[in-house]
């Protein structure tokens, strides 16, 4: 009995998989993080200097002077660049998950985002996980890309179909989420864009903000699971990316958008082959065709 | 058309899974350990093949020496509590807050630190009415015809750059009152005065000012415009220095 939890453990978490999936959200991540640090390009000096006005959270007064700030922030930048492209994968991606953890306590902190918060789990998991295992300079280097154990994966699915489920669970028990007057008053409320006022300008009746809710509430608690099931796979993906586009559109709040970069982890990517890449001189071919393990 | 795709990608998957399978036996291998020492290319240096034109390198366990065998036991057990600690935390948060009441009091063990870093689920858990909006305000030295000193409305822009309900959040930092209380809010907020303050020396010199004053507007939020109803009618004042 207990040898076969163990085994069934072991398959789980440890048998090798395509390192596909993992590879693609490394970049649509990175590319996600870039947007995220760009936002404050233009205030760099007023978020994160001694000249800036910030509220840090455990770690103290400890902005720089600006230049120095400035620097830090593109070495942020820079590692996040070296993480999308694989370079020393496994360095980039300690560097960018601390230089992250700098600018969240410095800065991010205060707002007390959900995001944030899985920004930083996210992260945390390319520092343990093989993320340059393929579709990266590493693995070009290599001249192969490698399997990468299910758990590199899996533990990063989870998170996510955790936080779908967690949330619509929230909200299902959530007497505020019962009608349609909490989407309303939050298209109206600091959140929101001025087509958020459109919408509500065309005067819905009730029901459709009701509708609306439950619509989010079943898609919330279904996703998790759905992301998991092939046939209905496409289908999460393509409301989930709506509905992250939309919190984007109406509620400015494009953050979520990172909940997208992890639908990968579900997908089985087919192969990318470079051939003949001329600045390597000969013919390289990387990646194959696998599953990611998935139902 | 883009389902379609979707499973057209898999399908190819799928079926590269078990030529991969099928033209190389370990990777078959029942529970091969790769916890991240997959050799880095075939023996001669080139990328493995399976028969179609691209390849994965994997790891041979059964030829690695007893003491490689320990080492990687060793990151399996170390990556094991990793799961479980991933697992139990999100198991946890969701008993023990979306499910708290129907829990009866009980509740799994969990510090405050790990839940702060772990719950995600909270999105727009509740609204109200109001909208509110942050003021802030600089006080002068108090001169011979202002005995009191003059006030100044203070560019909220110059110091926090955001959306109203990103600006709001930063200048309650509710989020230092919800994590050390009322004495950790009233040091974020004396912290974040000096900060504005020093700034506003900086770039409005020809005005200095020597106390500032953060205020809170509240008026009931309108669908059809968010400072349609704002009066400076209802004003809190959150800090003063």
């Amino acid at each position: 009995m207990f040898s076969r939890a163990i085994q069934l453990w072991n398959k789980i978490w440890f048998e090798p998989l395509a390192p596909y999936p993992l590879a693609a959200t490394r970049i649509a991540f990175g590319l996600y993080l870039i947007g995220y640090f760009l936002k404050y390009s233009t205030i760099v000096d007023v978020a994160f200097s001694s000249e800036g006005v910030y509220s840090p959270l455990l770690i103290g007064d400890i902005a720089p002077e600006p230049m120095i700030a400035r620097l830090i922030y593109a070495l942020a930048l820079a590692c996040t660049v070296a993480l999308i492209l694989g370079f020393h994968t496994r360095i980039a991606a300690i560097a960018t998950f601390l230089l992250f953890q700098y600018h969240f306590y410095l800065n991010f902190a205060v707002t007390n985002s959900s995001y944030d918060r899985l920004n930083t789990i996210v992260l945390a998991g390319f520092c343990l996980t093989d993320a340059g295992a393929a579709w990266s300079i590493d693995a070009i280097r290599r001249g192969a890309a490698r399997l990468v154990p299910a758990w590199h994966i899996r533990l990063l699915q989870f998170e996510l179909a955790a936080l779908y489920f967690g949330s619509g669970l929230w909200k299902l028990l959530n007497p505020y989420w019962h009608t349609g007057q909490m989407l309303e008053y939050t298209l109206a409320s600091p959140w929101a864009s001025p087509l958020g006022f459109q919408i509500l300008a065309l005067e819905p009746p009730d029901w459709f903000f009701t509708a609306c809710t439950w619509a989010v509430i079943a898609f919330e608690l279904l996703a998790g699971f759905g992301l998991y099931f092939r046939r209905t796979r496409p289908v999460v993906m393509g409301l989930g990316l709506l509905f992250h586009l939309s919190n984007a559109v109406v509620l400015l709040i494009p953050e979520f958008l990172n909940c997208v970069t992890l639908y990968p982890l579900f997908m089985s990517l087919p192969a990318l082959t470079w051939q003949r890449l001329p600045w390597l001189g000969k013919s390289r071919t990387i990646g194959t065709q696998a599953t990611t393990g998935s139902i | 058309m883009a389902v379609q795709q979707i499973e057209s990608i898999e399908d190819r998957g799928r079926q590269g899974g078990r030529r991969l399978q099928a033209a190389d036996p370990r990777f078959g291998a029942p529970m091969m350990d790769t916890l991240g020492t997959a050799p880095e290319s075939s023996s001669d240096g080139r990328a493995l093949t399976t028969g179609d034109s691209s390849a994965v390198a994997a790891p041979d366990a059964a030829s690695r020496p007893s003491s490689g065998r320990l080492a990687d036991g060793a990151r399996k057990l170390a990556a094991s509590a990793v799961i479980l600690f991933v697992l139990y935390v999100n198991v946890a948060i969701i008993f023990n807050y979306p499910l708290a009441k129907f829990a009866a009091g009980f509740s799994l063990p969990m510090t405050w630190q790990i839940y702060d870093c772990f719950q995600i689920f909270g999105v727009f858990s509740s609204y109200e009415m109001l909208n509110r909006d942050v003021e802030v305000y600089g006080i002068t030295a108090p001169t011979k015809s202002m005995p009191e000193g003059k006030i100044v409305r203070l560019d909220l822009a110059e110091y926090f750059p955001f959306g109203h309900g990103e600006s709001q959040g930063r200048a309650t930092v509710a989020r230092h009152l919800y994590n050390f209380g009322p004495v950790g809010q009233y040091d974020a907020y004396q912290s974040l005065a000096k900060k504005i303050r020093a700034r506003y020396a900086r770039l409005h010199p020809e005005i200095p000012i020597e106390k500032i004053v953060i205020v809170q507007v509240a008026w009931r939020r309108n669908l059809e415009g968010f400072e349609l109803m704002k009066l400076n009618e209802n004003l809190s004042i959150l800090f003063s220095e």
